[in-house]
């Protein structure tokens, strides 16, 4: 199934962060990048017609060092599902 | 601009993995042309053993080294072919892969002499012959020796591996320098084709025996996925008290098979990629000590099983690259102590596919169980079920992609042999240059680089992981490998030399 946003994860030795239409997220652990970009997502109004979201979170394997990336060229790819709000309901602010 | 994977053709062009499918399946076809009659690969070198004071009194390039089948051609011509043709092909290799091309190509050029080097010092009679009769000739007489350490062509191995190591513990900013083109896994992944073709050359004699040899190795896969990795995770867990994540990185690193398991797996648990960076760290340095060590120690203490001491090192020796070293190295050795022994000449290749394929089943393996430690860690540790999900194309995406360009070529010369019986000679005649000359310049290549990428000071500061790797390995999982190598192989002995 095609997902509906597409994110590239990065890691710059401290932070996992993305970026969505122009914006930076970071956090310092990934469950919480991920509440991050759930809230980002329920904000954009492109999706609000969507029950629910499909965020493809692929990682960028140019961050793990040169020497290494001989042994292995991937680290990982997931689907993040983001449920979307009822019309009515009100939203957090995105941090 | 980020590289990521998306779609199954992703990383053809760009990963070390594939590249070596690439460069393996170039010579492999150009070597296939001889069923033709056609001579694409003869102007590679190959090494002559010499004699120090026969050469000092009348110093020629002919007594060193020599093309393969274009007996016309000048040796010195052979080697500048030689050089060229695998300097433009890893230098295309390393374009399509960023890396910096120029720091590349000078790279290679140096480490390519440096190997020939060794190459052709390792073949100086003194060290490499051996007091037998061998296709009718006692090298060891030949040459009129009164003493040699007769170690076939183990001394190169071990002569470039030792270079290496200076380079890589001694000149550290020539190492440094020097690493963009020190690639050990790509190299040593070319070479496993090669060997491909090898296998399929002694399929063609020996079919059942290969078969049984590829079977039986299949049972390191539960050894190491279903043995060691838990074993080694309650270790980590209960022992050494170390965290969840940074236990099954380093379960995996250790039992599995290495560097590549160690970034499946972080990927898969989605670890924070420092991890993986400081266990592979590791892993390289231990890598180095088995393949300095495992090969004699086994050679010494079991010189009857040959096999059996092949499929250990296969399980125990993490990272391609290291194993396949190592096994090359265990093979010298053996066939060529068992020669000086007792006169029966063992064929050469049989230890070392042993040990290679006994690997090549594990790293096969690690696509699925990434994905399956990818889904105990969403439903059973983050508890995120439903939230997130991971694709089957994981599992391509993890999987070793030069066991492709392996079994190809295996293949390959497999189905020459069953269908077209009458040109087996033929076909043999080019295949033979790829998979001994050619491989064993990849083998040579690897031995230096995994040499230069070795820094033993990298290990200040890893106390607990670094004990916590010494006790699984030495303690766990080289004498259960033994132990499981033993029971299915004990007894096989590799065919002899004509």
């Amino acid at each position: 199934m095609a997902a509906d946003l597409e994110l590239t994860l990065s890691f710059d030795g401290e932070c996992w962060s993305t970026v969505i239409d122009g914006h930076t997220f970071s956090a310092a652990e990934l469950p919480e990048l991920e509440n991050r970009i759930a809230q980002a997502v329920r904000h954009m109004a492109r999706f609000q017609d969507h029950p629910c979201v499909q965020v493809w979170l692929g990682f960028d394997f140019d961050v793990i060092p040169t020497w290494l990336r001989q042994y292995h060229s991937h680290y990982f790819n997931s689907r993040l599902q983001v449920t979307m709000p009822s019309a009515n309901a009100e939203l957090p602010a995105v941090t | 601009m980020s590289t990521t994977n998306r779609k199954w053709h992703d990383g053809m062009l760009r990963t070390e993995d594939w590249w070596a499918v690439w460069l393996g399946l170039i010579m492999f076809f150009a070597g296939m042309l001889s069923i033709w009659g056609i001579d694409l690969v003869g102007w590679m070198t190959k090494t002559k053993t010499w004699e120090f004071t026969n050469l000092i009194a009348d110093f020629g390039w002919a007594k060193l080294i020599k093309p393969a089948t274009y007996s016309d051609m000048p040796p010195l011509l052979s080697l500048f072919v030689t050089y060229a043709v695998f300097t433009t092909l890893t230098c295309i290799g390393a374009w399509f892969q960023k890396l910096d091309v120029k720091k590349f190509f000078i790279g290679f050029t140096i480490i390519f002499v440096i190997t020939w080097l060794c190459w052709i010092i390792g073949h100086e009679a003194h060290f490499k012959a051996i007091d037998a009769v061998v296709k009718g000739k006692n090298d060891f007489e030949k040459y009129g020796l009164s003493w040699g350490l007769q170690l076939g062509g183990g001394f190169s191995y071990m002569l470039a591996l030792a270079v290496g190591l200076i380079i890589g513990n001694v000149f550290k900013g020539v190492a440094a320098f020097l690493k963009e083109a020190a690639k050990p896994e790509w190299f040593i992944k070319t070479a496993i084709v090669y060997l491909g073709i090898k296998l399929g050359l002694m399929s063609m004699q020996s079919t059942g025996y290969v078969v049984e040899l590829a079977l039986s190795g299949a049972a390191a896969v539960f050894v190491a996925y279903l043995l060691f990795w838990p074993i080694v995770y309650w270790l980590a867990r209960r022992v050494f008290r170390l965290r969840r994540d940074a236990s099954a990185v380093l379960s995996s690193g250790i039992s599995v098979c290495g560097v590549s398991a160690a970034i499946a797996t972080a990927g898969a648990i989605r670890a924070k990629p420092i991890l993986p960076v400081t266990v592979s760290m590791l892993i390289v340095i231990f890598a180095m000590i088995e393949l300095v060590v495992l090969p004699t120690t086994y050679a010494t203490l079991a010189p009857e099983q040959p096999i059996v001491n092949g499929a250990a090192m296969g399980m125990t020796v993490k990272t391609d690259g290291a194993d396949a070293a190592a096994g090359a190295i265990l093979d010298e050795l053996m066939v060529s102590r068992h020669l000086q022994k007792t006169g029966e000449h063992w064929q050469e290749g049989w230890i070392l596919s042993a040990a290679i394929l006994t690997k090549i089943w594990i790293d096969v393996f690690i696509g699925i169980w990434a994905f399956l430690l990818a889904m105990i860690w969403i439903y059973k540790v983050e508890k995120k079920p439903g939230q997130l999900q991971v694709g089957l194309s994981e599992i391509w995406f993890r999987f070793p992609k030069f066991v492709i360009g392996y079994f190809l070529a295996w293949l390959f010369y497999v189905g020459i042999a069953v269908w077209f019986p009458d040109a087996i000679e033929d076909a043999a005649a080019g295949a033979s240059i790829v998979q001994s000359p050619m491989r064993k310049m990849m083998f040579m290549l690897t031995f230096v680089s995994i040499g230069i990428m070795t820094d033993f000071s990298k290990l200040k500061g890893m106390g607990r992981l670094a004990a916590l790797y010494g006790i699984a390995l030495f303690l766990i999982i080289a004498p259960i490998a033994y132990a499981v190598a033993y029971v299915f192989h004990r007894g096989m002995l590799p065919p002899l030399a004509n």
